[in-house]
């Protein structure tokens, strides 16, 4: 028996999710927290930012981050960490470690490592 | 010749083949009724029809791809099709599924030939349907015309009615309007043919068959008296909106609902007009569509009531068991139907000069960059432990 296709058969208005995961590059040290990270020079084109992949998009993408230009920035303390796991119960399910850091140069970070592939995110809390 | 006939063989399964132009094109297909019991249509390789079990469909045919049938998207098909006709002619009776007659008269003129006017109405249906189109005095005539013709060909009968019966003469008796019973009824007698019908009293026609009968010996000696039934058109609009995730949540939901309702009442289509009538369909991931109607009982105007309706409406129905939301959503899609003239009402005593500012500029972008440029910021699900989840921007649309 063959599954009905669902065909969509028109695109119709669309919302755009704000807040959505910024692609970071971070060294992690002990217990795979992380250590340092470009998340403060990232500078996403405005191409980038009006991308409207949906998270499972981001997150699957097999494209390598970009190449860092130049030293990360150091990870001076941990503040909090917290997991979040969710939609279980479906094919892609959410499983995501988040880590609130302060960095060296005094700014406070929230990044998260997606527990599926582990890549490494920006996103405010 | 004042009546075509547009006719489409095998509805269903071009339905299907159409949706799965990419796959299992080359093997038989059998569309099956949701129940998976009995034949709805095949492909003429899968040796099987209509009525037949499904058990002896795939027994005879094991190779046969076999689908469930999707009434909702058959029907949705079929009105685009008559909805294109109503665009060609001023008269248009949709029969039934899949058959579709159109009155001729004074469209010669218009076309500038019959040709041009057939051409036009052979193009109503797309080509993946092939679609048959016969013309002759009355409907029936026509059926026959176009069923005996080639597709995407037009077949017109002679003019003369002599002639026309005589290509009719040799089709089974089947053809005509009568239920199997009745038509086994006359194999019974030795009639196979309308010829052979045709050659019989009418009374003695009348006599075994009552009315029906009396009705195919007419239709049988071209004499057919059926009136074309024009399709009533109801204007209607509809709006849709994809998910950027299948959503799980009420909040979501409602969230889809007043974006989209607010989108649909904008729509220069409506104007002022009030609407009685709010479908809802639901595209849900793995699962058929969650289809519902609302009727209200007195006309809105305002889309956040209608919203808020069919909200409830929504609402009611969760609570029922089994839930018919059985899966996440990833499309909305509200149409407003029945069309009524505008509820008057009060107006604002001093005009709202900066709102109507503001409504124009976006108007102006809007047309500029051919996209809606502006958006709000609406929450969506505020309470998601996954932030990207909470807010989102929906567009600004401004009739």
């Amino acid at each position: 028996m063959v599954k009905n296709p669902r065909t969509q058969t028109g695109t119709g208005t669309s919302h755009r999710p704000l807040n959505m995961p910024i692609p970071v590059t971070v060294q992690t040290g002990q217990e795979e927290s992380p250590a340092a990270t470009d998340a403060l020079r990232r500078r996403h084109t405005a191409e980038e930012r009006r991308t409207d992949y949906t998270h499972r998009r981001a997150l699957r993408t097999t494209r390598p981050h970009p190449q860092s230009e130049g030293p990360l920035v150091k990870v001076a303390s941990i503040i909090d960490m917290w997991e979040i796991c969710d939609e279980w119960w479906r094919k892609d399910p959410i499983k995501r470690r988040y880590w609130k850091v302060k960095l060296e140069s005094g700014h406070d970070l929230t990044l998260f490592q997606d527990m599926e592939n582990g890549r490494w995110f920006q996103q405010d809390y | 010749m004042n009546t075509a006939c547009l006719t489409v063989t095998h509805f269903p399964t071009r339905c299907e083949k159409q949706r799965r132009q990419n796959s299992d094109l080359r093997r038989p297909l059998i569309v099956c009724d949701t129940a998976g019991i009995n034949v709805v249509d095949a492909t003429p390789e899968a040796n099987t029809r209509r009525g037949d079990s499904l058990d002896v469909a795939r027994a005879r045919c094991p190779d046969a791809v076999v689908v469930h049938e999707d009434r909702d998207h058959y029907s949705d098909q079929w009105k685009m099709v008559i909805n294109r006709l109503t665009h060609v002619a001023d008269r248009v009776e949709d029969a039934r599924r899949g058959c579709a007659y159109v009155a001729l008269r004074g469209l010669r003129l218009m076309y500038g030939g019959q040709m041009n006017v057939l051409n036009a109405i052979m193009h109503a249906a797309p080509a993946w349907m092939s679609p048959r189109l016969g013309v002759a005095h009355g409907k029936f005539h026509s059926l026959c015309a176009a069923i005996t013709g080639q597709p995407s060909v037009p077949n017109i009968l002679p003019s003369s009615m002599d002639d026309a019966r005589r290509v009719v003469d040799d089709m089974p008796v089947g053809m005509l309007p009568l239920e199997p019973r009745q038509v086994l009824m006359l194999h019974d007698f030795g009639i196979f043919t309308i010829g052979q019908l045709s050659s019989q009293p009418m009374s003695a026609i009348q006599a075994q068959l009552g009315y029906v009968g009396g009705r195919a010996w007419e239709l049988a000696n071209g004499i057919d008296k059926d009136p074309l039934v024009h399709v009533e058109q109801s204007s209607s609009v509809a709006q849709s909106m994809q998910f950027q995730w299948p959503v799980v949540s009420i909040d979501a939901l409602k969230f889809g609902i007043h974006s989209v309702m607010q989108d649909a009442f904008n729509s220069s289509v409506r104007g002022n007009r009030t609407v009685e009538r709010v479908d809802v369909a639901l595209n849900l991931e793995d699962y058929p569509d969650w289809k519902l109607s609302r009727t209200f009982k007195a006309p809105i105007g305002e889309a956040t009531e209608a919203a808020q309706r069919v909200i409830e409406a929504i609402e009611a129905e969760l609570n029922s068991e089994p839930s018919p939301m059985q899966g996440p959503i990833n499309k909305i899609t509200v149409a407003l139907a029945k069309l009524g003239p505008p509820r008057s009402e009060q107006g604002a005593l001093w005009s709202e000069e900066r709102t109507g500012d503001i409504n124009t500029a976006i108007r102006q972008i809007t047309a500029r960059t051919g996209m809606p440029a502006l958006s709000r910021v609406v929450e969506v699900e505020p309470w998601s432990r996954i932030p990207e989840r909470r807010q989102a921007l929906a567009p600004v649309t401004v009739r």
